[in-house]
């Protein structure tokens, strides 16, 4: 068995969280965000050059230090600010200039969860579902039903016409919950849904998300530092300062990692370093007879090869001679990035070959900063052939 | 008509609150229908003897300018008119001030007298037993069972001294106190010209206050007040029943500051009401700032609040207004009883009070609301 046949054998890499590509697919397009609070000479930039595409169905984690812009971000998502440059396209709307009545128009398809559950006291459950229907023209039965309905599957089925203070924590964010997703919206933000929870109720919350965004391909945006949530997203956003710092996607990553770890290079890395390795590898696919790597020139990439059969061959005084077979799990292309030499022979698809590559500056990153990385590459170099 | 309910559960949802609000409102309703009250009481007071009179037009001096003033002018006029075309009918009506004295703890104190024909009273008083015709005995009155309580207890068959004059009772009619007169007493002619009868005898008799006149069937009483008018020196002012009411009735808020002072006083209840309804709306808003946020971040528009807000601040002014209207009807039964000024609930005045509570409501409503309007959804994360 070859490693390209590990578990999640059907993960498709090159289209992250199997979302399938379009720009059909996008929920929410940001382009060269900047945003500035104050004006003049007080003006504080605290969005840096935003860039995101959010697919469909994808629950998207935005997360980093205090004061970094994540609520900044989900605000000008939600059109509840204006935007000042750049573009963000919320499905079909572009929300650059906006009228505050448009505005209005487009949060009305939009899902808004809060730290606080916001609930009103005076109402009950049913009560407070209702006051996100009531934007709606629907007969008043088909309220009933579909606040009831939510209600239920968010089990409060039971606890329907109980007022909020009679609620615990948990039972009061699903309530705002439920208020959020009654009107199926396609997109939900929420904002530290977690932090007012203890762990079991924080988890309940969590858990409810991920099932509205995988059976109805709801697109939800969470902001959180709570890290005990993070296994629920498809795609973990870092905003540091107001700039994306790092942007991963998790189904993938793991994937690459569960790959990698098998390969002996990195078998005895930290799960950590794994992920940062794997965050940086880039797919890259190469045609049967096409070259991968050419002697002579300079190095710039390493290759794990993830799929197909390449062959190594080095040219001598004129003459071509093939000197191994690589397969999956096999690796190239590490001594002349480590060296900072060109490349010494030439690796060319045998079949058609998928490789995990990751850039020099990376490579060499990883290296410099995983001890165990670098001894594996030491004994490799030792006892490879030069 | 769903954010009607939610402002009704929302305002009963905290009973304590909702109470002492009400009282609140309860409170300014009350001081409002008390404002009008003796507002209303002053100027139906003053026109009650316009009320009472039995003509189509009424001749009076042309200064004077209130039934209460004592102008007189020539009863010559009164006959000519009399004899105008369209005229079939009149009466002349004496009135002057006179000092009665409290049979009981002989007090003095001023009353209004009237002096009329009693084969020609010109007055309407079907409540009096035995008017006019018992006027016809010599010093005899009839008695305002509504004068001021200082005047007596005074009961059919009583003697007392009225101006220069002993007098008998010899019957009650019903008028009422003004802030002029304490009390009224009906005279027959001989009778008042014997209790003014240290004035010059010739003046006394020609000098009427009023000169009634009915009109024959079918008479254009228009045409009959222009050409009286036009004969007739300029002197006299020829008015119909209704305008003199009509005059009376103003007149106390006209020539008195009692129409600014009680005005006055209404618009300080509806401020104080204002304020009370105020203050409730501005802490429910700023107890549910995070909610109406959320409405606004969910979609909803300044009007959907505003209607929240609103049905808030009408339902609860109703709420004030019936514990209110209550207490006005015990208050004014009480205030009647101690002033004997006439105060009136009628179902208008019901429904003016009501209409002032309610703006008073949406007043308030209109400024707590921009607490809401205001509210920038986006400080909600
Ligand atoms: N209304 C505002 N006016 C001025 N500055 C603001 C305003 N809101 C936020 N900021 C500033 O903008 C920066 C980004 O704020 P933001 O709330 O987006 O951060 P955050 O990442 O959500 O932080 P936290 O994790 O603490 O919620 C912060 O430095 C903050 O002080
Ligand atoms: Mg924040």
């Amino acid at each position: 068995m070859t490693m390209a046949d590990s578990q999640i054998r059907d993960h498709d890499l090159h289209h992250p969280a199997g979302a399938q590509a379009g720009a059909g697919n996008d929920a929410v397009t940001v382009r060269d965000v900047d945003f500035y609070f104050g004006s003049g000479d007080s003006a504080r930039r605290v969005l840096h050059n935003i860039n995101l595409r959010i697919l469909r169905g994808q629950i998207v984690i935005m997360t980093g230090p205090s004061g970094s812009g994540k609520t900044t971000m989900l605000t000008l998502i939600g059109a509840l600010r204006s935007l000042q440059q750049g573009s963000i396209r919320c499905f079909d709307t572009e929300l650059r200039g906006l009228s505050l009545e448009q505005q209005v128009g487009v949060r009305r398809n939009i899902g808004f969860i809060f730290q606080s559950h916001n609930l009103f006291e005076s109402l009950t459950a049913r009560q407070n579902v209702h006051m996100a229907l009531e934007l709606r023209t629907l007969p008043e039965a088909d309220k009933h039903r579909l606040a009831d309905r939510v209600l239920g599957e968010l089990g409060l089925a039971e606890r329907l016409d109980y007022r909020p203070g009679r609620l615990s924590g948990g039972q009061r964010q699903r309530v705002a919950i439920a208020r959020a997703v009654v009107n199926t919206p396609p997109l939900i933000l929420a904002d530290e849904p977690t932090a007012a929870l203890d762990k079991d109720s924080g988890r309940e919350v969590i858990d409810l998300l991920r099932r509205l965004a995988d059976e109805q391909r709801c697109t939800i945006i969470i902001v959180t530092h709570d890290s005990r949530i993070m296994d629920a997203a498809d795609r973990i956003i870092n905003l540091t300062d107001g700039r994306i710092s790092s942007d991963l996607d998790v189904r993938r990553t793991l994937y690459i990692c569960q790959f990698i770890k098998q390969c002996p290079v990195f078998k005895d890395m930290l799960l950590n370093d794994l992920t940062d390795v794997a965050q940086h590898m880039e797919l890259q696919s190469f045609a049967a007879g096409s070259e991968i790597i050419r002697q002579g020139d300079a190095g710039d990439r390493f290759h794990l090869i993830y799929r197909g059969t390449a062959t190594v061959s080095v040219r001598q005084n004129g003459a071509s001679r093939e000197v191994a077979t690589l397969n999956s799990g096999d690796f190239f292309g590490e001594l002349a990035l480590l060296r900072d030499e060109p490349r010494n022979a030439t690796v060319s698809a045998a079949t058609d070959v998928e490789t995990f590559s990751l850039s020099k500056g990376q490579f060499l990153a990883a290296v410099r900063d995983h001890k165990s990385f670098e001894e594996q590459m030491a004994n490799t170099m030792f006892s490879r052939r030069a | 008509m769903h954010l009607v309910l939610t402002g009704w559960r929302m305002l009963v949802y905290s009973p304590r609150r909702l109470l002492l609000s009400c009282l609140g409102i309860a409170f300014a309703v009350v001081i409002m229908f008390m404002q009008m009250g003796f507002f209303n009481g002053l100027n139906d007071s003053q026109a009650n003897l316009a009320r009472i009179l039995d003509a189509d037009l009424v001749m009076s001096h042309r200064d004077k300018d209130n039934l209460k003033s004592t102008e007189e002018f020539s009863r010559k006029r009164w006959r000519q008119a009399l004899a105008a075309p369209g005229v079939a009918s009149g009466a002349a009506v004496y009135a002057s001030a006179s000092y009665w004295w409290n049979p009981q703890d002989g007090s003095r104190n001023r009353v209004l007298v009237l002096g009329i024909d009693p084969d020609n009273p010109g007055l309407r008083l079907p409540q009096a037993a035995g008017f006019p015709q018992s006027l016809k005995r010599a010093d005899t009155i009839f008695y305002d069972r509504r004068s001021r309580r200082e005047l007596g207890n005074i009961l059919p068959g009583m003697e007392s001294t009225l101006g220069q004059a002993r007098v008998k009772v010899a019957g009650l009619f019903d008028l009422g106190a003004n802030f002029s007169y304490e009390g009224h007493v009906i005279a027959g002619n001989e009778t008042y010209f014997h209790v003014f009868g240290h004035r010059d005898p010739q003046r006394l008799t020609d000098g009427i206050s009023l000169g009634l006149l009915r009109l024959l069937p079918g008479a254009d009483r228009e045409g009959v007040r222009r050409n009286l008018l036009h004969t007739l020196p300029d002197d006299v002012l020829v008015l119909t029943r209704e305008e003199l009411e009509a005059r009376e009735r103003a007149y106390t808020t006209r020539a008195t500051p009692v129409g600014i002072i009680f005005g006055t006083g209404l618009a300080v209840a509806l401020v104080i009401g204002i304020i009370i309804c105020y203050q409730l709306l501005f802490n429910e808003i700023q107890d549910h700032l995070r909610q109406f946020a959320t409405l606004k971040a969910i979609g909803y528009r300044a009007r959907h609040l505003y209607l929240i807000v609103t049905s808030e601040a009408l339902l609860l002014s109703m709420f004030g207004f019936l514990p209110g209207v209550v207490a006005a009807a015990a208050l004014y039964t009480v205030v009647e009883r101690l002033s004997e000024i006439v105060m009136d609930l009628s179902p208008g005045r019901i429904l003016f009070v009501l209409m002032l509570t309610l703006v008073m409501g949406s007043a308030s409503a209109a400024f707590a609301v921009r607490q809401v309007i205001r509210l920038d959804p986006a400080e909600l994360f």
